[in-house]
């Protein structure tokens, strides 16, 4: 099957700091990729490039066969990317921005119309939707921010951090959402630092640590490994072996150098 | 059927502002009205107050037996050469502001990763920079339009257009030259498998930080140009071939810069858009290497302040001075050059020097240290979370706002009034403009601080508010004379003060 996301030999430099360090990564379609690490560790970074908001110093993107840098409008009508730090057209009332993604993702009115009022009421956002994004609260604004980005929806979602300051409510229903999209045959790459929620709904984990890919492993072949080792029965267990045997110290000294 | 991408962009811009206008308060709508008419009022009235002296032909076209024969052409010359002086002054700030709308407001990173045609997103950008342009240019022709009741129809008519074309030609040529600019910094090789060919932080990329430069200086000559041709209209009263050349010429370069700016906006726009983002949103260790921990180390000042208000003073000493080191080092330079302009200050050249003085007065106004001091970015509240009382906290803030201040103002008053003590001539003056120059800070300070305060959030009326209050007083100064003006600045100060004494006191809860 071809990949829905190809990158080969990402490497992303601020300065002296190797942000991304020649990372290689497939995501094929029906895939939700947890995406873990340490702070500091290049996941937003790589998020971004993705996202065409970042300029890669080397490297490939490719989503689908369109190559990101190269086009990237083609690019952008497949991705979706809610980024850690929402960026909303605060005057526009919640109903009224969905409206203008779905027109930017050139959706026909009736299609939009019952997309959005679906969102809406999955997000629980229904009696929201005549209120200014302003007046949302943290929660209530990321619950947009995913809407917009399931609006049409994408081929590939990137999720940068988007269950902080979520509800539990929220968070079981946005879940149940992210998976069907997922068997719907579209493809997510989340990051977050909830191990125990990853481990529940994603089919592949992938971590970085220095901007290395350290893991990249299914689901299904990391439970096994759980079940088999004594001393790593969690995700949160792994998590803190990989960071530790590549270097946490360093990655503390990274952490307050930036 | 669905909108096309532009009226998409364009309709979402106008849905916000209506949004955001009908759902402010009452008090918010009627305050914007007020202060629109009186600005708009203040600017015809001093407007009309001065049409007398700008009428009055240039000392240079006197001879012996009074004016010279052809000083019908220069009636309103005057006018014209301090219009220009004003468009100058409006580029200036203009060539940098096309480099923010063109990257950097966060409208733009709301739509940057949805799939917008590039030509959709363009004419997005020049709308909104056309709008800015053309309100700039509005505002400050709003002071020659009274030329048109006191005698120079066509003086009003020839500043007017001057005023509101040259920000337009600014915006072109800015246009070109920073996509440009952009371009030839971002458009390096980052895919297939290349490695970036140039430096986004330093090296070539100095280059897209001078081109707000390079830009002023194109806009310079395209502005000169045009009042050039618009001086003809004066002299004959009539729009004539010259006239429409110096346009023609002016708005040509305009046009083809931005048609230039197009082509590179096309191809390299995202990658130059990631450069700014990269640029603003990753925290460079610029400063730490050498900065090290001084919270344990007092300041001088903190004496005057009781004991649980000093802890503020020194967070605000602290994250203030790094946070906004650059705010800090472009404050005192303008106040500088305010007060090397009232070195030379004389009554005779009031009209003169209080009309060039009056939009850097206002550009002083925005950088005010309390205006930054409360931006949300630095804007903690300790009487929040800390067992610190907002009286005690405000007690900090205001000593370090005034210290910011008068740290610059002191010594550029204190030159100014020492200088020509030595010279022993007029010492008067001198006092007098020190005293001005001091009020002013004092007061632009003290305004924002009360209003500021009393909304919670330093909006951007407030900021119009107090840049406006410098520049009424120095336009009455003009009008009325230094003692009025002075007096009207005194009553202002008292007023201010009196409102921060009103301040309401929250005590936290510890």
């Amino acid at each position: 099957m071809a990949p829905l996301l190809e990158i080969q030999g990402l490497t992303k430099r601020y300065r002296k700091l190797t942000a991304v360090d020649g990372l290689n990564l497939r995501i094929e379609p029906g895939e939700f990729v947890g995406f873990i690490g340490p702070n500091g560790a290049g996941k937003s970074t790589t998020m971004g490039s993705i996202a065409g908001v970042l300029n890669p110093d080397e490297g490939k993107l490719e989503v689908g066969d369109v190559d990101i840098l190269a086009d990237p409008i083609a690019a952008r009508r497949q991705i979706s990317f809610v980024p850690q730090h929402l960026e909303l057209y605060d005057y526009l009332t919640g109903l009224e921005y969905l409206q203008f993604v779905a027109g930017a993702k050139q959706m026909k009115d009736a299609e939009r119309d019952a997309q959005i009022e679906d969102l809406l009421e999955m997000a629980g956002l229904t009696k929201a939707k005549h209120r200014l994004v302003k007046e949302y609260s943290g929660g209530m604004a990321r619950k947009l921010a995913i809407c917009a980005a399931l609006l049409g929806p994408p081929k590939l979602l990137l999720l940068d951090e988007s269950f902080v300051g979520l509800d539990p409510e929220s968070t079981f229903t946005l879940r149940k959402r992210l998976v069907q999209f997922c068997e719907g045959g579209g493809a997510i790459l989340l990051s977050s630092h909830i191990l125990d929620m990853l481990e529940r709904i994603c089919t592949r984990i992938v971590m970085l640590v220095d901007g290395k890919l350290v893991l990249d492993e299914s689901m299904e072949s990391l439970n096994a490994q759980f079940a088999a080792r004594d001393g790593v029965d969690t995700l949160t267990d792994l998590y803190m072996i990989k960071a530790d045997k590549l270097g946490a110290s360093e990655t503390t000294s990274r952490d307050s150098e930036e | 059927m669905p909108q096309s991408p532009t009226s998409l962009l364009l309709s979402a811009r106008k849905r916000a502002a209506l949004n955001r206008w009908s759902m402010a308060s009452g008090t918010t709508r009627a305050s914007v009205t007020v202060i629109l008419f009186a600005v708009a009022a203040a600017l015809l009235l001093a407007g009309h107050f001065a049409s007398e002296r700008l009428l009055i032909p240039p000392i240079e076209t006197m001879t012996p037996t009074g004016f010279e024969a052809r000083s019908k052409q220069v009636a309103g010359q005057t006018a014209v050469e301090l219009a220009f002086w004003i468009s100058t002054f409006i580029g200036a700030v203009f060539s940098f502001r096309v480099m923010e709308l063109l990257f950097r407001r966060p409208d733009i990173r709301t739509v940057d990763k949805l799939p917008f045609p590039m030509s959709a997103l363009f004419i997005d950008r020049l709308v909104v920079a056309f709008l800015e342009a053309l309100t700039w240019g509005f505002c400050a022709s709003l002071f020659f339009v009274p030329l048109a009741w006191n005698g120079s129809p066509w003086g009003a008519i020839v500043c007017v257009l001057l005023l509101i074309l040259s920000p337009i030609v600014t915006l072109g040529i800015g246009l070109g030259v920073q996509l440009f600019a952009g371009a030839g910094e971002f458009a390096g090789s980052t895919s297939p498998d290349g490695q970036r060919s140039v430096d986004g932080y330093g090296g070539a990329g100095q280059l897209f930080l001078f081109a707000p430069g390079v830009a002023l200086a194109g806009a310079a000559i395209a502005v000169m140009l045009l009042k050039l041709g618009l001086q003809e209209a004066l002299r004959l009263e009539s729009f004539n071939r010259a006239t429409a050349t110096g346009v023609l010429i002016a708005v040509s370069l305009a046009v083809v810069s931005t048609f230039l700016g197009w082509r590179a906006f096309r191809q390299h726009y995202f990658k130059m858009l990631a450069g700014f983002r990269e640029a603003d949103f990753v925290g460079f260790a610029a400063t730490m290497d050498y900065q090290q921990s001084a919270f344990d180390q007092p300041h001088w000042l903190e004496r005057f302040l009781p004991a649980e208000a000093r802890g503020t003073f020194r967070r605000h000493l602290l994250q203030y001075g790094r946070r906004f080191a650059l705010t800090r080092y472009a404050y005192p330079m303008l106040w500088l050059m305010l007060g090397l302009a009232l070195f030379n200050f004389s009554r005779d050249a009031l009209p003169v020097w209080a009309t060039s003085l009056a939009p850097m007065i206002f550009l002083v106004s925005l950088l005010d240290p309390w205006t930054r001091q409360n931006t949300p970015g630095i804007r903690t509240m300790p009487s929040q979370a800390l067992p610190v009382t907002t009286r005690h906290e405000a007690m900090a803030s205001q000593l370090f706002a005034a210290r910011e201040v008068m740290l610059f103002l002191g010594p550029c008053a204190l030159l100014i009034t020492g200088v020509p003590l030595i010279r022993s001539s007029f010492v008067l003056d001198h006092l007098l403009a020190s005293a001005l120059l001091l009020g002013m800070g004092i007061t632009v300070t003290l305004a924002q601080s009360a209003l500021a305060r009393a909304t919670g959030e330093p909006a951007r009326v407030m900021i119009t508010l107090a840049g406006i209050i410098p520049t009424a007083i120095i336009g009455g100064a003009s009008v009325f004379g230094m003692p009025i003006g002075l007096g009207v600045m005194g009553g202002l100060l008292a007023l201010m003060l009196l409102l921060g004494f009103f301040q309401p006191a929250r005590v936290a809860e510890a």
